[in-house]
């Protein structure tokens, strides 16, 4: 019987070198896809809500964002996406330990719906990241309007994304539903090449 | 003249202007080679080269020259560049200079100087306004074929160069607290005001150098010159985090919201874009405060020859002097009716031009004179200018009525200022008449936009810099922050705006123009009056005056209230002239961006796509989808032949399709069952866990929406399928339902779409290809998974995996799910795994003729037409149950016996095709629409049949099996004898499923 393997959805396109502008120089642009990130839709069911947030308080110490805000310990991250209802995303395999119990105590209280093959998960990383995403993204993510722990889902390049913030680098997380990624890829670089970018290697698909 | 002495441009000033003049810029014009400097318009180039014939009008082809020094630019349109890069109507007087730029002049045959079509001139009392309608009516067939297109081949400007532009387009967000548009006095003093406060400011400036007038002007602020001032002002702009410079940009409208189009030219002043860089962006800008302060325009004044090359407006010719270092005339008559044109002859005096005379409208001027060196006519008027290709001299009446004969190569003409109050009009706001100024100022403004300096009719320099101190510290406090108006600098400047305009000097021999560039005259404005269109919206459209690309930014006031004095009501009562957006023309390449082309949308690219492509599948577009729609082999020369063998292998052996562009909907909670029941005509609460069920939704409106599988896969957890191409309406709509209709029903939605990788496994040999890959634990043997049975498994060693046993084409299938990253990998598993039994591939069109075998509904079916009665699923409609649609669709005409009903139908003769769109007439009845008794949707070849099959809707359709009906396709010519029968081809019992 054959062993499936598998494949990220960039993997045709995301090719790890120096591209567009200025190769050799400063690295305002990085992009790296993260393959490697399992990611789950929570969703209170109707009236748990306090239940929920409880629940996730013990289990994970992390106090559910009420609005477009992201949590995140120990590489476990908690983002607001809709009203009860939150984008789960796991980094590591420790966190991913604890997305499972969360998933496991969650059952009847939450829905909870594995999206790890549904989204691509792209980081944008560096000096220019802002400029590159403001050819596409209608938000402002000025300093002054959008920090780490800010969070969104808006269309970016007409595009559904899920959008958080990460560090002041600054570096952002873009979740997009996975058969649009390489349309988005397209746009993402198209943008960057005039500041010049950087792909770095993926981690492994989960 | 001492200054004018260079022997490359030889009307170069020796000193003074913006310019380096250590570096030529070498550019051609017209083919010859010129050299201009850094910091040059073309037009500003042309003219230190004393070039001034640039282009021939629209309609009469009568020579033209440069009239402005600035984006109002009526005349000076020139073709930019060469080959795909070409744009015409590119105005000379806003291009900025580069090394290497070539422009050539419009609208001429053979050349410039020699227009054949300059004839057209001569027959100008025969084309007046309207004449063409007049004139070319009879006989009505040779308007389209002969007269209009003689008539498009002489009017016209420049042509686009057809080619695919080679340069890249995009789009960009900016957000900020104060927009500032306009970099003028007012507009440097709005940023600085707002910036310190701590404001986050964007300064938009339409021109490459910021300054706007105080380039133009010799004046001292704070005891430096205007342009020491500008850079000290930008410098200190710059070291602002917070305020982000635009050169280069136009905001070109007012939008909803705070929100503000501009386009910012790149990479225009430069032969190519650099690379990797867009040649134009468009922004949308987001602010929550917009500070006006985009100037003023000069009139001119209509008399005889009023566009003679050499003629200019009195504030150009001082930009030309003082930005650009450039004496565009040796000769000059100053004609103005206000105080602001005898600035120019100071200027021009100050350069060494001989000032032959100023002549002013206003007699009580007289004493002004004697502090002047030069000649001056009070209470005089320009009559008629001399020249052909350039102006030689000028008729001036005088206060006496005494014709005066002038020479000079070059005419100022000053007659007030029009406030650019452009933006002020997008959201609806109308200019006001002011008399002070005589001229219309804005209205109402569009919310959280302020105006000030010129723009709002302030015109002196001390007026401007006071406003924009005023408002740019308002706009930061608006916004939030502590601001208080900056000290103002020092002004050492009396500036008078005494004004009486004069709007046309009557008198002189020769076409007066109002509208330079739609060449209309004095005379038109007089016979739309005469013919019945006083009304300013009449007169537009009669004359077209202001209809051109510069939308009348010189010509509307002028013309407006020469029909003022024509009918003898002042120029408010007689009306106003609005703008819409663009305030400038826009590059549709700028408002496209990156979505051309193959990006025109996003793609959406099924897991098995790069598989497909290894395959040479042929690929086409399915809403956002790419989807394959055969694969085809070797020999193969028709795409039918690849179709017909891959919908022949499924029903012989087995074949795979991706079918992961369905879309995919999670149902879960303790009354998804209950919502399930009130979307689809229906029962799916009922349904066993473990078991699928077809489902139809149907609209409020009872028509039928979508169709697809509902699968149960736990007591409260539901999967549901829909087509592909109406998987986000569908979403939609659910959606709605629960937030909206039913909030209280305990129930999530989440779309799986992108989250499994689905593949249809149909054919005899489909449950053995499938063994070979589920793991040992599971079973999927018939009596395990019985047709509609759904499981939950493993593959290929711990893959978590769905499996439905749901059927499409009619044979025993199923339909298998994997986590999305190991869709690629099972596709080739699939075919690995099934190449003893002779597996293929099978697109889109291959699932179509195996559906339309089998009776199957689709997308053309689907058409928002048609009920589930039409549809030939009546019988689905639960009775005991109520759901969207249900009461709506059972109105008496949708019950109608009368009404098509589905039907399949074969041709007589199985040598003839169908054609899928043919209407349905009975034996014997011509072609009309009465005799229309349904039609055909959708049409395959039939491998298992042999011939043609086809699936429509027929007026009692179910009653006339056996029956014979033509299939009548007028477009394409044919009328086939066809029988009807019922819409189920193959194996009409259904055994094969069940296998």
């Amino acid at each position: 019987m054959p062993k499936l393997a598998p494949l990220s959805p960039l993997a045709a396109v995301a090719v790890p070198g120096r591209y567009g502008k200025c190769i050799g120089g400063p690295r305002p642009v990085v992009l790296t896809e993260r393959p490697d990130m399992r990611l789950c839709v929570l969703s209170a069911r109707r009236g748990a809500s306090a239940q929920v947030a409880e629940m996730v308080q013990g289990l994970t110490g992390l106090t559910l964002p009420q609005g477009p805000k992201r949590v995140a310990k120990q590489g476990l991250a908690l983002i607001g996406t809709a009203p009860d209802q939150w984008l789960a995303v796991a980094e590591g395999d420790a966190a991913s330990a604890s997305l499972d119990t969360l998933i496991e105590a969650l059952a009847g209280t939450a829905t909870t719906v594995d999206q790890s093959g549904g989204k691509a998960v792209l980081r944008v990383s560096g000096s220019r990241a802002r400029a590159v995403l403001a050819k596409g993204c209608m938000l402002d993510l000025d300093p002054r309007a959008f920090t780490p722990g800010d969070a969104a889902t808006t269309p970016i390049a007409l595009i559904d994304c899920v959008l958080w913030q990460l560090d002041e680098a600054p570096s952002y997380d873009l979740a997009m539903p996975s058969t649009f990624a390489t349309s988005f890829w397209a746009w993402l670089t198209a943008s960057a090449a005039e500041f010049g970018y950087e792909v770095a290697a993926p981690q492994q698909p989960r | 003249m001492t200054s004018l002495s260079q022997t490359q441009e030889p009307f170069r000033l020796k000193t003074g202007g913006l310019i380096d003049r250590s570096q030529p810029l070498s550019f051609r014009f017209d083919g010859r080679s010129y050299t201009g400097r850094p910091g040059d318009t073309l037009a500003s180039g042309l003219l230190a080269n004393g070039v001034h014939l640039v282009g021939r009008s629209f309609k009469y082809h009568r020579p033209r020259g440069i009239f402005t020094a600035g984006p109002e630019e009526p005349n000076a349109l020139v073709e930019l560049r060469r080959g795909p890069r070409a744009e015409p109507n590119s105005k000379a007087t806003t291009v900025e200079l580069y090394e290497g730029l070539e422009a050539t002049s419009q609208n001429r045959w053979p050349s410039l100087s020699l227009d054949l079509l300059s004839i057209n001139s001569a027959l100008s009392p025969f084309l007046a306004a309207g004449f063409y309608y007049k004139t070319f009516m009879w006989p009505a067939r040779f308007w389209k074929r002969l007269y209009e297109p003689v008539i498009r081949r002489g009017a016209g400007l420049g042509r686009a160069s057809l080619q695919p532009d080679p340069d890249l387009y995009e789009k960009a967000y900016a957000h900020c607290d104060v927009l500032i548009i306009g970099s003028g006095p007012a507009g440097l003093m709005a940023a600085l005001a707002a910036a310190r406060a701590g404001a986050r400011v964007i300064l938009a400036e339409e021109d490459f150098r910021f300054g706007g007038r105080l380039l133009a002007e010799r004046f001292s602020i704070d005891g430096m010159s205007a342009a020491e001032w500008v850079e000290r002002a930008l410098a200190e702009l710059a070291s602002f985090d917070s305020v982000r410079l635009m050169p280069r940009t136009t905001v070109y409208g007012v939008y909803d919201q705070g929100t503000y189009g501009a386009v910012e030219r790149v990479n225009d002043h430069l032969a190519v874009p650099q690379e990797f860089q867009p040649r134009q962006r468009s922004w949308h800008i987001v602010a929550k405060r917009a500070v006006l302060a985009s100037g003023a325009i000069e009139r001119t004044m209509a008399f005889a020859n009023n566009d003679r090359p050499g003629v200019m407006l009195a504030s150009a010719v001082r930009a030309y002097v003082n930005r650009f270092g450039v004496a565009p005339g040796k000769r000059v008559v100053v004609f103005a009716s206000c105080d602001d044109g005898w600035r120019t002859a100071e200027t021009l005096a100050a350069t060494g031009v001989a000032i032959e005379a100023v002549v002013d409208t206003r007699e009580d001027q007289a004493l002004l004179a004697s502090s002047f060196p030069w000649r001056v006519i009070p209470g005089g008027a320009v009559e008629r200018a001399h020249g052909g290709h350039r102006l030689r001299g000028v008729t001036v009446r005088d206060a006496s009525g005494a014709a005066i004969e002038l020479d000079c190569d070059l005419l100022a003409v000053a007659n007030g200022w029009n406030p650019s109050l452009h933006l002020t009009c997008h959201l609806g706001g109308r200019p006001v008449w002011n008399d002070s100024i005589s001229a219309f100022v804005p209205g109402p403004l569009p919310p959280r936009m302020s105006v000030g300096g010129a723009a709002a009719g302030h015109l002196t320099l001390a007026e401007a810099i006071a406003d924009g101190a005023r408002l740019g510290a308002e706009a930061a406090k608006e916004t939030g922050f502590d601001a208080s108006p900056p000290a103002l600098p020092g002004v050492e400047v009396e500036e008078g705006t005494a004004h009486v305009p004069l709007w046309r000097v009557g008198g002189g021999k020769g076409p007066a123009f109002v509208d330079l560039q739609n060449d209309v005259t004095t005379k038109d404005i007089e016979l739309a009056h005469r013919e019945g269109y006083g009304a300013v919206e009449h007169l537009k459209r009669y004359t077209t005056l202001g209809m051109a690309t510069d939308q009348g930014k010189t010509a509307n006031v002028n013309g407006l209230a020469i029909m003022a004095e024509i009918t003898g009501r002042s120029i408010p009562q007689t009306g106003t002239t609005a703008f819409r957006p663009p305030y400038g023309p826009v590059t549709l390449g700028a408002l496209a961006g990156q979505h051309r082309a193959s990006h025109f949308r996003p793609k959406r690219l099924p897991p098995s796509h790069a598989w497909a492509e290894e395959q040479g599948a042929v690929l086409a577009e399915a809403g956002l989808w790419i989807r394959a729609q055969w694969y085809p082999k070797a020999g193969e020369e028709r795409w039918q032949q690849s179709v017909a063998r891959e919908a022949a292998t499924v029903r012989r052996a087995v074949g795979v399709c991706d079918v992961s562009t369905l879309g995919k909907i999670d149902i879960q909670g303790a009354d998804a069952g209950t919502f399930l029941d009130r979307v689809y005509i229906n029962k799916m609460m009922m349904l066993a866990v473990g078991k699928a069920r077809y489902g139809v939704m149907l609209r409020e409106d009872g028509f039928a929406m979508d169709d697809g599988t509902v699968a149960r896969l736990g007591v409260q957890h539901f999967v549901t399928t829909t087509t592909t191409a109406n998987a986000a309406k569908v979403m939609q709509h659910l959606e709605f339902c629960r937030q909206v209709l039913w909030p209280n029903l305990d129930l999530k939605l989440v779309s799986v779409t992108d989250q499994w990788a689905q593949y249809s496994i149909a054919g005899p040999r489909a449950r053995d290809v499938l063994a070979k890959l589920v793991d040992p634990a599971f079973d999927i043997s018939n009596e395990a998974l019985p047709r509609m049975g759904v499981t939950a498994l493993e593959v290929c060693g711990g893959v978590p995996a769905r499996l439905f046993r749901v059927s499409y084409s009619g044979e025993l299938a199923y339909e298998i799910a994997v986590p999305a990253r190991y869709g690629d990998a099972l596709m080739r598993a699939l075919i690995e795994a099934g190449e003893e039994y002779g597996i293929v591939p099978y697109g889109t069109e291959a699932l179509n003729v195996l559906r339309i075998e089998k009776g199957h509904v689709a997308g053309p079916e689907f058409n928002g037409q048609t009920t589930a009665r039409d549809l030939g699923l009546g019988g689905m409609m639960a009775r005991d149950k109520d759901y969207i649609g249900r009461v709506m669709a059972e109105r008496p005409a949708l019950q109608g016996v009368e009404r098509p009903i589905l039907v399949g139908v074969m041709p007589l003769r199985p040598s003839r095709i169908l054609s899928a769109g043919s209407h349905f007439l009975a034996a014997g009845s011509g072609y009309v629409a009465a005799n229309d008794e349904g039609h055909l949707t959708s049409v395959a070849w039939s491998p298992e049949l042999g011939h043609d099959i086809g699936l429509g809707f027929l007026k009692r359709g179910t009653d006339r099996l056996g029956e014979r009906i033509r299939a009548v396709d007028l477009l394409r010519g044919q009328d086939v004898e066809c029988v009807v029968c019922a819409p189920v081809f193959v194996d009409p019992k259904g055994e094969r499923t069940r296998a």
